[in-house]
């Protein structure tokens, strides 16, 4: 392929080009990448290679697995922190070839360190090149998009991102189906389902960064007139260089509330198997070995169901918020959180299934609305020319809640399992240790204002320049 | 400013249609899944 057809001049949009065509390349990029969500697929066959039916000598433990994952989503973060000023620079086709080269290449490398069973293979393969390639295809389209919708920048942003939510969905399912078929008595079927997924997955993006246009230099949708500076919903139409936003208070109050939501979200999301089954044990009995398989599969189906609402609530809240205003967006986050969390013990403890259901719902709904409305809040503050950049280096908060969050839950449950709290009661200092981080995030969110004039590119001949560069 | 015209042209009706149904096939596949193993919650 010819670099130039990857070059930003290259993928500018002629006359007549359809917007509503961005978004599925986006999704492309976002689906596929999602499959990250729908890793732990991998973890109980990855932990039997040698042993097949069960682990065996020089098989790996689960704990160790569980860092591919964990890598994965540290190199996403450095990925999108180091990488958005070249996202931003080559434009969404060259960074969005790029991210599937990375990501299908991480499968294709995970896929080879399982056969061999060399697991710092698979680590530097999914952890570190396939993370490079989530990093990078998480920011890629999100400009872009933003700017072909500057009329609904949420909706915009929150349809590629519901992708990144939705691609479990199609990752765990294909995942299973590929492993079953390539597996035979003596020969574990992951090493095939990697390479074949890899393949799968760098056709798809291919397809989005064949689909994906930059519109032309002044371009605007039919009938939108640009707003003027709304300084009470603190919407810029000036723009900020990468390096002086991150020097903003703006920034990194942003970046606390994004890691609040992110570590209460991840920290219930870890858990919710294991909560749902022990608060509600009418329901997931144990009694004996075909109870727990069945009550394995009934927890699962939960998982799922808040996966969907994780999606969904990607799409929802971030369309929401073109109306609603992001501060007020993530204020309702953070109030609603704070209730809902506070009461999940109680539901359990009233054994009320469907409450419990709905509140762990509408949690994981506002989890995904707080990764989808982010570069829309960050595009109103700093301006849209540099908001992938921004967003990539905001992202740091997602890998430092993807470490804290799990830690955090894992550590306060042992503590209090070990001082004598029943396993069904140690969920609630849990959740309300995370209803005191979302009260953290609303106030740090309750604190943005609008930047200072000092912070602005100057308009004039070559500041587009500059701000780009 | 290009102002883009509020109708859209009829040749993008195809590529509209191919890659909205290449999304949206695997997402919908997907979704059911999910949703048959969720519908045993509630039996």
């Amino acid at each position: 392929m010819s670099d130039d057809f990857l070059d930003r001049s290259h993928s500018v949009a002629k006359p007549g080009f359809s917007r509503w065509l961005v978004p599925p390349a986006a999704l492309c990029i976002h689906l596929s990448i999602g499959q990250a969500y729908a890793f732990s697929v991998f973890s109980k066959p990855m932990s039997m290679l040698l042993g097949i039916t069960e682990p065996g000598p020089g098989d790996w433990k689960i704990s160790d697995i569980g860092w591919i994952f964990s890598l994965a989503i540290v190199f996403l973060g450095l990925a999108a922190a180091f990488g958005g000023k070249w996202v931003e620079r080559v434009g969404p086709r060259k960074s969005m070839f790029a991210a599937a080269l990375l990501f299908s290449g991480g499968l294709l490398i995970a896929g080879a360190g399982v056969a061999l069973h060399l697991l710092p293979l698979v680590f530097l393969g999914y952890g570190v090149v396939g993370g490079m390639g989530l990093g990078i295809g998480y920011i890629s389209p999100v400009s872009t998009l933003i700017k072909w919708f500057p009329d609904r920048p949420g909706l915009a942003t929150g349809t590629a991102i519901m992708g990144f939510g939705g691609g479990a969905l199609i990752g765990a399912p294909l995942a299973v189906a590929l492993m079953k078929h390539y597996a035979t008595p003596t020969v574990s079927g992951v090493a095939p389902t990697m390479l074949t997924m890899g393949i799968i997955y760098l056709a798809f993006m291919m397809i989005g960064a064949f689909i994906v246009r930059v519109p032309a230099e002044g371009w605007a949708p039919a009938g939108y007139v640009p707003a003027k500076s709304n300084a009470a919903k603190m919407i810029t139409t000036r723009n900020v260089l990468v390096a002086q936003a991150t020097t903003t208070p703006q920034f990194w109050l942003l970046w606390v509330v994004l890691f609040a939501n992110v570590t209460a979200g991840i920290g219930v999301l870890g858990q919710a198997s294991l909560m749902i089954q022990e608060m509600f044990p009418g329901k997931f009995p144990h009694a004996d070995p075909t109870q727990i398989k069945a009550s394995a599969a009934v927890a699962a189906g939960f998982v799922g169901l808040l996966s969907i609402f994780n999606m969904a609530g990607r799409i929802f809240w971030a369309s929401m918020s073109d109306f609603l205003g992001r501060k007020t967006t993530y204020a309702i986050f953070f109030a609603l959180g704070i209730a809902l969390y506070a009461s999940i013990p109680s539901l359990g403890k009233a054994g009320n299934l469907p409450l419990f259901i709905a509140c762990y719902a509408i949690i994981l709904s506002m989890y995904g609305g707080g990764f989808a409305t982010i570069p829309a809040y960050l595009k109103d503050l700093f301006g849209g020319l540099n908001v992938g950049a921004i967003h990539g280096r905001l992202l740091t908060a997602w890998s430092a809640a993807g470490v804290a969050g799990p830690v955090l839950v894992n550590y306060i449950r042992e503590y209090q399992i070990g001082h004598g709290v029943a396993k069904a009661d140690a969920y609630s200092v849990t959740m309300y240790i995370m209803a005191g981080l979302l009260v953290v995030g609303f106030v740090c969110n309750m604190l943005v204002k609008q930047l200072g004039e000092q912070n602005y590119v100057p308009t004039g001949t070559g500041s587009l320049q500059e701000a780009r560069s | 400013m290009i102002v883009a015209k509020a109708t859209q042209s009829s040749s993008n009706l195809v590529p509209l249609v191919l890659s909205w149904t290449l999304v949206g096939v695997p997402l919908v596949w997907g979704i059911s899944l999910t949703l048959i193993n969720a519908t045993k919650l509630f039996k």
